[in-house]
């Protein structure tokens, strides 16, 4: 009686916390982990790094693609996580990707050591280099502005955001598709597509919303010396002759 | 007596033409045999041949940009059956892949690359046929850049293989990630 097997919860424990190890293993197919070197990066830090790009569409939806890494693709916010198969740091770039000199000429370890501000410099070489004679970001672009649906799925800048991620195959794919297939070669990366990677990221923005409050960085927000924020006005705060960059007297008004 | 005749048949259909290289076994799935760009123009001309348009553009884009060329490989099979050579074959070439989602739920190894069904008589290749295929080669030095075991995947089993239907004249494709069949790289061409 004493050496029968007795499944109690408390023995059981251990191992349905395998099983859950296993299953989660299996279903991300390896196990995630951090290169050496690796930075950590606030949602702030990667949205001013997406602001001082020199893309002016990383540049004016900083705050979006800022989101796509904290929400979907790098919670931790670490430059050096690797998903255990594919895929390294802040955005999740592909090795393939990263191996390419157009875009980064580096080894996933590499890449994983360098700063917020170097992998996302990197991130927009990615997108300037595969979409430079792609249709399909502007396709999106043009259905967010006609103010359409993708397989009933909305589009807006989180999309054309999964779109990039996806990559040119995928997001032709998902267009063509209508977003029906979370297959690879089929618009997904066989857990999301493109439509329903921009949905996550969407949806955690909403639920989400003061991630970005207090980032220093306003260049999302501020298109125009309108926007700055001030309690009382540009012209009241004007800065004196010695100050300005440039002097206009009154007479060339 | 049988099985040794068959035998020596069997030895005699696998002798490749187009390479000092044994034809891949008629049948079954076999992992395509992994080469350097580089290494392929001296040790299989025909093979480097069958991919010189893809390789001189390739070449012309990284003169132009200065950058220098990424490691490049190619996958094939030869396989010589009544008299012709078929070669399958994949490559990797940046300009020409897809190396897949940029996505922390990916699990894929593998890139979307060109590949190339060639019927060849000779010296000559005959025919071409164009398709898309699954390029995953986890064998030390890969171009993939993969981890070993245990972190990576098997490199006896994770690959891209081929099998040559003769009854069909077609030569189907398939991709394994550590002996998981991976649906979606699965591709028949025929010839």
């Amino acid at each position: 009686m004493r050496n029968s097997l007795v499944l109690s919860p408390r023995r059981l424990a251990p191992f349905a916390m395998l099983i859950i190890l296993i299953v989660t293993g299996i279903s991300a197919g390896a196990f995630a982990s951090v290169f050496p070197g690796s930075t950590q990066a606030s949602p702030c830090d990667v949205s001013n790094a997406f602001a001082n790009t020199s893309d002016p569409y990383l540049n004016a939806h900083a705050q979006d693609f800022a989101a796509m890494s904290h929400f979907v693709e790098d919670p931790n916010g670490q430059t050096g996580t690797f998903n255990g198969s594919c895929c390294t740091g802040l955005m999740q770039i592909n090795t393939g990707n990263l191996r390419n000199p157009d875009i980064c000429g580096c080894t996933r370890a590499e890449y994983g050591a360098m700063s917020p501000q170097q992998q996302i410099d990197v991130y927009a070489k990615y997108v300037n280099v595969s979409f430079a004679n792609d249709p399909s970001v502007q396709t999106l672009k043009n259905m967010q502005a006609n103010g359409q649906t993708l397989g009933g799925h909305q589009v807006d800048t989180e999309t054309v955001i999964a779109c990039m991620q996806m990559g040119t195959g995928n997001c032709a794919a998902a267009i063509k598709n209508g977003c029906s297939s979370t297959t690879l070669g089929q618009g997904g990366d066989n857990h999301v597509n493109v439509c329903t990677m921009g949905d996550k990221a969407r949806l955690a923005m909403q639920n989400n919303p003061n991630t970005f409050a207090n980032c220093s960085n306003a260049v999302c927000a501020n298109n125009g010396p309108g926007d700055f924020p001030t309690t009382t006005g540009l012209a009241s705060n004007a800065p004196t002759a010695d100050q300005a960059n440039i002097v206009v007297s009154p007479s060339q008004v | 007596m049988i099985n040794l005749r068959l035998a020596a048949l069997a030895g005699s259909i696998t002798l490749a033409l187009a390479s000092p290289a044994l034809s891949a076994e008629f049948g079954k799935p076999v992992m395509m045999q992994a080469v350097a760009v580089k290494t392929a123009r001296q040790s299989n001309p025909l093979l480097y041949k069958l991919w010189s348009d893809l390789i001189n553009k390739n070449e012309e884009h990284f003169a132009s940009t200065g950058h220098s060329n990424p490691p490049e490989s190619i996958l094939f099979n030869e396989y010589s059956s009544a008299g012709r050579t078929i070669l399958v074959s994949t490559i990797f070439l940046n300009q020409f892949c897809d190396a897949g989602p940029n996505s922390a739920t990916s699990t894929a190894l593998y890139a979307s690359c060109p590949l190339r069904v060639a019927v060849v008589s000779g010296a000559e290749i005959q025919t071409v046929k164009n398709a898309k295929a699954c390029f995953l080669d986890a064998r030390p030095g890969s171009v993939l850049d993969l981890d070993p075991p245990p972190t990576g995947p098997d490199p006896k089993t994770t690959g891209t293989y081929s099998n040559l239907v003769t009854k069909g004249n077609s030569i189907a494709i398939s991709t394994l990630q550590s002996g998981h069949a991976q649906p979606e790289c699965a591709v028949t061409v025929p010839f």
